[in-house]
């Protein structure tokens, strides 16, 4: 008996009530072969990062849920099997994710909450060439250190 | 001759998820994921990021993960 979290997404297209549906079939899989739910997750609607059979959007849900090798067999091969799923992922669930309490400054916004804040890495590195002396990571960072804590 | 600089590794970097004792990456969390991958939605290299090894495998996984569920993209459109 393992936790397993799985993400499908719907097409855009299908009609809302169809979400409850999609759920309670993973639901009945799942308590049909001695497991049990733990959470399920409601997304709603939102924006693909790329096209996927020239939709824009997917309707995400995520559902955790505990249970045996035949719950994951046969709820992958309804995945397969449905028309109306774009997408799909299970995994092993990984436990709640606590965010490193954010140290690092230039959090976007994200004050608190589990999403620690990481700075601006993506600029810092790409704008850092090798050749160069070494630069404090990127100005944007301000008041951070250039001693390592961790090394 | 022309002198040779050497690929002077910025030493000082640190892995700024060590630093935050980060314990998981989430791979649903794109919002955290979207600073490790370039404009062009390249997965940023190590050197580049800073990462240590650990956690930027952890970022990898998380990030392929994403692009899968249409949450991060395998490429963004480039003008050429």
């Amino acid at each position: 008996m393992r936790e397993y979290e799985t993400i499908f997404v719907l097409d855009p297209d299908v009609d809302e009530s169809q979400v409850e549906v999609e759920v309670n079939r993973v639901r009945d899989i799942v308590t049909g072969r001695a497991g049990e739910i733990t959470e399920v997750q409601k997304w709603g609607r939102r924006k693909l990062a790329y096209e996927i059979n020239r939709k824009k959007e997917g309707i995400y849900t995520l559902v955790r849920f505990q249970g045996g090798p035949e719950v994951l067999s046969e709820l992958n091969r309804r995945y397969r099997l449905n028309e109306n799923l774009l997408r799909h992922l299970t995994v092993l669930y990984e436990g709640p994710i606590g965010g490193g309490e954010g140290a690092l400054e230039e959090g976007s916004g994200e004050a608190g909450g589990a999403a620690p804040s990481w700075g601006e890495t993506r600029t810092a590195g790409r704008d850092a060439r090798p050749a160069v002396e070494t630069v404090p990571p990127a100005s944007a960072e301000s008041g951070s250190t250039d001693e390592p804590r961790v090394e | 001759m022309a002198k040779f600089k050497g690929p002077r590794v910025l030493k000082r970097k640190y892995c700024k998820l060590c630093f935050e004792k980060v314990p998981r990456l989430d791979y649903k969390d794109e919002r955290k994921l979207q600073r490790f991958i370039t404009d062009h939605g390249k997965i940023v290299p190590r050197r580049v990021s800073g990462c240590c090894a650990k956690h930027q495998a952890m970022l990898t996984l998380a990030i392929k993960r994403a692009r899968v569920l249409a949450l991060l993209p395998y490429t963004n459109e480039a003008y050429r």
